[in-house]
């Protein structure tokens, strides 16, 4: 890997995933040890496991090399708020947020409502000067959605 | 004459000839859809045609899963958005076609590749049947091992900045495979004493959230960027083009061939391995590879469509399925009374012959209707952000839910949604990882087997790996690409460079 700018964040997210191969290697040790064959169900998840760890020693060793993200002495909530930024500008973070709700929704609102819902507030919310055309854009992409899915595919629907 | 009057019987009957076509238009836009699969209009259309007569639910099956299978790369073209794992490699350089507003042209090769590695595949079909199920036959479980860890290797080093983070995610992908029942023991296996987990995790829920919401997202991060106007003036290659990537075409629609034949292998593995092949032959491409080269497009799209071909010969010999498609026609089969297998060609002599014959003309019909709608698709990258992505999010939910009809599934696609976007941001690629998911069971399955023939013996599986000739050349194949990762490799390379 040529040595470039880490982004915000990237140091943070290869430790969580070393986090999860160790998780990943311990859990799997721990079948293994319960029967310790070879063509037992834990040798393999065992073996992928260490070659997570291997793959994230070797990611760790690869960005030693890379300049650091942030300046010596910044401080923590700074380089908090600069990750945030990264990872959610603009309306990312409010997105995200609509499809965890959609996702409540679906199963209380039934898919027609949750899905109109979802579709004009992500559209308005992406782009407000469209306010009244996403009314009717959102139920004509939904009406898309049924015809498409459920009358010609006979799809069953959330 | 008898075989031919079978292969051929859909030019004889009208019906026969308009389900086959229907199935390749419909195979083409559900294809091309995100959210649908191939895998799952296959699995509807066993509902649809279950009063029907077997040739035309053999026609109409055959004619889905062909245009299915091209109709994935024009959303991998368009938007980023494999419509099939077949289509991921070509994701790699059909988009950033699309980027430069060559979508049309790109779409233009991805047909006529199609077509090209599609009657390649119908040919050794219908040729060589017996011999290649012979050949397939011979593979031990450990050749499958192999060529399965060899199919990871090769997704893990394609288009990646470092081959420690391409591994890392092929690796991730094999874990979250592991998720479930144990096949042999049945004990549960990191499910938590959670009820969902026990079914695992299925691969096109992975693959939705990894491939469509994330890129979803993805492209809401630069929603001032204007849509590039695709150029779609001049969709179909001339003669010359044609000719010029011939030899690869050929090249790489024999390895989809030989890859599709093996059992449990397909045309995602096929056209990875064409891709690698491709990239590693083609010294000096014209635009470099993952910048929008030409032959990163005829390498995948002629072998993964032969490999259609290619799965239907230890389907219908052998009655063992070539890969998931496959798997569920050999169901539709049984339940037309069907017996898939060496005494097929014995007994049902016309159904073979006819499947032969549809998966030839399907592809004829793949020519004509893949040209359609190009100007259509094309548009879809042009309407506004906006709009276009909070819908691709919609057909990812959709495309979840309908695979068990478990709203459980939709929460696993937002989440591997969120986790792709997180590793696209930080440069981690997101294939392995899908293809690891599809290649667990498999690769487990035949360690697991190997192990077991020499008495869980290492030291006796690591000889066998040496001492067969399949094994031999699979093992050092894998050797060969572990030392082609090296930095002492890459060095000498250099160094070869600066002489020349």
């Amino acid at each position: 890997m040529k040595p470039r700018k880490l982004n915000p964040g990237e140091l943070s997210f290869l430790v969580f995933l070393g986090i999860v191969s160790v998780i990943a290697f311990i859990l799997s040790l721990q079948m293994f040890l319960e029967n310790p064959s070879l063509s037992g169900q834990g040798a393999f998840p065992l073996i992928t496991s260490s070659v997570l760890l291997l793959m994230e020693i070797l990611m760790f060793l690869e960005i030693r090399r890379c300049p650091k993200t942030f300046e010596k002495g910044s401080r923590i909530p700074d380089r908090v708020l600069a990750v945030i930024r990264h990872l959610f500008p603009d309306k990312i973070a409010i997105i995200l947020a609509y499809v965890i709700i959609y996702a409540i929704l679906l199963p209380i609102a039934g898919f027609a409502i949750s899905t109109y819902l979802f579709l004009w507030g992500s559209m308005i919310t992406l782009n407000r000067s469209k306010l009244v055309q996403s009314i009717f854009v959102a139920g004509g992409v939904l009406i898309f959605i049924l015809v498409v899915f459920q009358f010609v595919f006979k799809v069953v629907m959330p | 004459m008898e075989v031919l009057s079978h292969m051929f019987a859909a030019l004889a009957d009208p019906m026969l000839l308009l389900y086959l076509a229907a199935g390749v238009f419909l195979g083409i836009y559900i294809g091309a859809i995100p959210g649908l699969s191939v895998t799952m209009a296959v699995s509807l259309l066993i509902s649809f045609t279950y009063a029907w007569d077997v040739l035309p639910a053999m026609a109409a099956m055959v004619g889905v899963q062909i245009g299915g299978v091209y109709g994935g790369s024009r959303s991998a073209i368009l938007l980023n958005i494999p419509g099939a794992p077949a289509a991921v490699a070509t994701a790699l350089d059909g988009y950033p076609l699309a980027q430069k507003g060559e979508a049309g042209k790109a779409i233009g090769v991805t047909v006529i590749q199609s077509v090209f590695g599609g009657i390649i595949g119908a040919l050794f079909l219908a040729i060589g049947a017996p011999l290649i199920a012979d050949f397939a036959l011979s593979f031990a479980p450990r050749d499958y091992f192999l060529l399965a860890v060899m199919g990871l290797m090769l997704v893990g080093s394609l288009g990646n900045e470092s081959a420690a983070r391409g591994v890392f995610a092929a690796a991730l992908g094999l874990f979250v495979g592991f998720v479930g029942l144990d096949m042999v023991t049945g004990q549960q296996r990191f499910t938590f004493g959670n009820v969902y987990l026990q079914g695992g995790v299925n691969y096109v829920v992975v693959m939705i959230g990894l491939f469509g919401m994330s890129e979803a997202l993805m492209q809401l991060r630069d929603l001032n960027i204007q849509p590039v106007k695709q150029d779609v003036g001049k969709i179909v290659p001339g003669w010359k083009n044609i000719i010029k990537y011939l030899p690869l075409s050929l090249r790489t629609s024999l390895i989809g061939v030989f890859v599709g034949a093996l059992p449990g292998t397909g045309g995602d593995i096929a056209a990875l391995i064409s891709y690698d092949h491709a990239k590693r032959t083609v010294k000096n491409p014209e635009v470099p590879f993952g910048q929008g080269a030409i032959e990163g497009l005829v390498a995948p799209e002629s072998s993964n469509n032969a490999a259609i071909g290619g799965a239907y010969i230890p389907m219908l010999t052998l009655g063992i399925p070539g890969d998931a498609v496959t798997a569920i026609v050999i169901g539709a089969m049984y339940i037309h009374g069907l017996k898939p297998g060496p005494m097929l060609m014995v007994e049902s002599a016309d159904v073979f012959w006819f499947i032969v014959g549809a998966v030839l003309i399907g592809n004829v019909f793949l020519l004509i209707f893949g040209f359609t709608g190009i100007k259509l698709f094309t548009k879809i990258v042009e309407v506004p952000k906006y709009i276009l992505m909070p819908t691709i999010i919609i057909l990812s939910v959709v495309g979840a839910y309908t695979i068990n009809n478990s709203i459980m599934d939709i929460y696993w696609m937002i989440g591997f949604g969120i986790l792709g976007y997180l590793m696209k941001l930080y440069k981690i690629p997101v294939a392995p990882v899908i293809l690891g998911v599809i290649l667990s069971s498999l690769i487990e399955q035949n360690f697991r087997r190997s192990v077991s023939m020499v008495g869980n013996s290492f030291p006796l599986f690591v000889k066998d790996l040496f001492t067969h000739p399949i094994s031999i050349v699979l093992t050092l194949a894998i050797l060969i690409m572990l030392f082609g990762q090296t930095s002492l490799w890459k060095k000498w390379k250099a160094k070869r460079q600066d002489n020349k």
